[in-house]
């Protein structure tokens, strides 16, 4: 029930609404939840958004997942063979919510 | 704006980025390798045969089968499967209440399909639909609304259920049918907040167990703020994850690295969307739309009752319960329906694979409850475990 879809917002159309791409499937969502506060809904085109029941429910934010893959590679990288070490901490410290 | 099918390379190609990175296998293995023996480790320390994790979603269930990590870290850890299937706990007076709008000349009742196949005291409405009872089967609450306004002789009524992740789009799509004056389009909703659901489960089981991964779409719509009270209360490490396997895996290893250091706090793995204060504009919808209203029953949630919304006032002309009325007897035996067993399943007191009916009297052909009906219920991902196992 509660799936949900990268795609990316490629052009604004009427009415709150974007057409956004999911590989090579294009539709129209309902842009709403993710409208930038400034109003210019311009902004959205290029962003990454999550879509479930055909509408844009949040933006991906990319960096954010650079971070969460550097971070497991850098866990991996750190300790590859040792099975007694304690576990990182897991970046609690980067990934924790602002 | 070009077309972007008219490219040599769709502009939305790289959306798969945000999948195939997050599955990547070498880093999968890395991290079970890193898993294994923190869990032994854990495990040993506090006298327990395995950690048990419970994941509140039914989406990450599936995933956690799909991909193997279940098969391959169960002997040490415990993978408790959480409530987190709306169609599982659905109140059966609410498909039987469809099932009746559906059979009369003047109504359309559209739905998920995740919903057409549940049981209410008699047909489904998939089976209503084949009776010739008017059923549509919608991706978005969008496309009834579409079908109101094809349909002016008809009331359509779209049965809206889901955990908060769907609450904003009935409610936007609500707002835009008053706005539009499209005055034949209604909602049913049966709605269910996570909170509450799992202040149910904790209630009933926290003390078996160890920690939980969280979830990661209901969480873009209300933040990671909400569930304070499971590390305060419970003492429990909470992680909010992704979806993709390595999401899930570092989830664990952050669960445990947090057991490990003797701490409980709510953690955000899935921070590429989910922030602390949730999606505004669509808690704004769901505000305006609904309000907290306790519902007669939920199946499975120990009598837990105040975890349901109804329609706010203002919309009380598109509430199909006050525009329709419900007509059939609500039955209290309706919790006889189906085995006492799922209940415990749904909170997650009982594997599925230690169900008495497990792949006896209950399969995905002859289902006897939901949890065995529905694409996410924990018995039909062990179902379609077992079943790829041998073959």
């Amino acid at each position: 029930m509660c799936l949900a879809v990268p795609a990316q917002i490629v052009e604004i159309l009427d009415n709150g609404r974007a057409r956004a791409v999911t590989g090579e499937v294009s539709h129209e969502v309902d842009a709403t939840c993710v409208l930038p506060e400034s109003g210019d809904s311009q902004e959205l085109v290029g962003e990454w958004v999550l879509v479930h029941v055909g509408f844009a429910m949040n933006l991906i934010d990319e960096q954010e997942a650079r971070s969460t893959l550097a971070l497991l590679d850098e866990m991996i990288a750190f300790n590859p063979d040792e099975e007694s070490a304690p576990l990182p901490s897991g970046g609690s410290t980067i990934l924790e919510p602002s | 704006m070009n077309d972007p099918a008219g490219s040599a390379r769709p502009v939305g190609a790289d959306a798969i980025r945000f999948v195939d990175d997050f599955r990547d296998r070498e880093l999968s293995l890395a991290l079970v390798d890193r898993i294994r023996p923190a869990a032994q480790r854990i495990a040993a320390e506090r006298g327990l045969e395995r950690v048990a994790v419970m994941e509140v979603c039914g989406g990450h269930t599936h995933t956690l089968f799909r991909f193997g990590i279940h098969q391959a870290l169960r002997d040490v850890i415990e993978f408790v499967h959480g409530p987190g299937c709306p169609v599982c706990v659905l109140p059966r007076d609410v498909i039987a209440q469809c099932v009746s709008w559906a059979q009369r000349e003047d109504m359309i009742v559209a739905t998920f399909g995740d919903a057409i196949r549940v049981p209410g005291h008699g047909l489904t409405l998939q089976q209503a639909r084949a009776a010739g009872a008017n059923v549509q089967v919608v991706y978005s609450p969008l496309e009834a609304l579409e079908t109101a306004r094809e349909n002016p002789d008809k009331n359509v009524v779209f049965l809206a259920l889901g955990f908060d992740t769907t609450m904003p789009s009935t409610a936007l799509t609500l707002l835009t049918a008053k706005e539009q004056g499209v005055t034949n389009f209604s909602l049913y909703a049966v709605h269910i907040g996570i909170i509450p659901t799992l202040q149910a489960v904790l209630a009933e089981g926290a003390q078996y167990l160890q920690g939980l991964i969280g979830p990661g779409h209901v969480s873009m719509v209300i933040g990671s703020q909400p569930y304070e009270f499971v590390a305060r209360d419970y003492g429990l490490p909470f992680v909010i994850s992704g979806f993709e396997p390595l999401d899930l895996l570092q989830s664990l290893n952050m669960i445990l690295a947090q057991l490990e250091r003797g701490e409980a706090k709510v953690e955000n793995q899935y921070a590429r969307t989910v922030t602390s204060s949730g999606n505004a504009a669509a808690l704004a919808a769901i505000n305006r739309v609904f309000r907290p209203e306790p519902r007669s029953f939920w199946q499975g949630l120990g009598g837990q009752t105040d975890i349901g919304y109804v329609l706010s006032d203002e919309f009380a002309e598109h509430d199909a319960e006050k525009r329709f009325g419900i007509d059939i007897a609500t039955d209290p035996l309706s919790v006889a329906e189906q085995p006492p067993e799922c209940d415990q399943v749904i909170m997650g007191r009982l594997s599925p694979p230690d169900c008495p009916h497990f792949n006896k009297g209950c399969t995905q052909d002859h289902p006897l409850g939901a949890l065995m009906v529905s694409n996410e219920g924990a018995c039909a991902a062990w179902y379609h475990a077992g079943a790829m196992a041998t073959t």
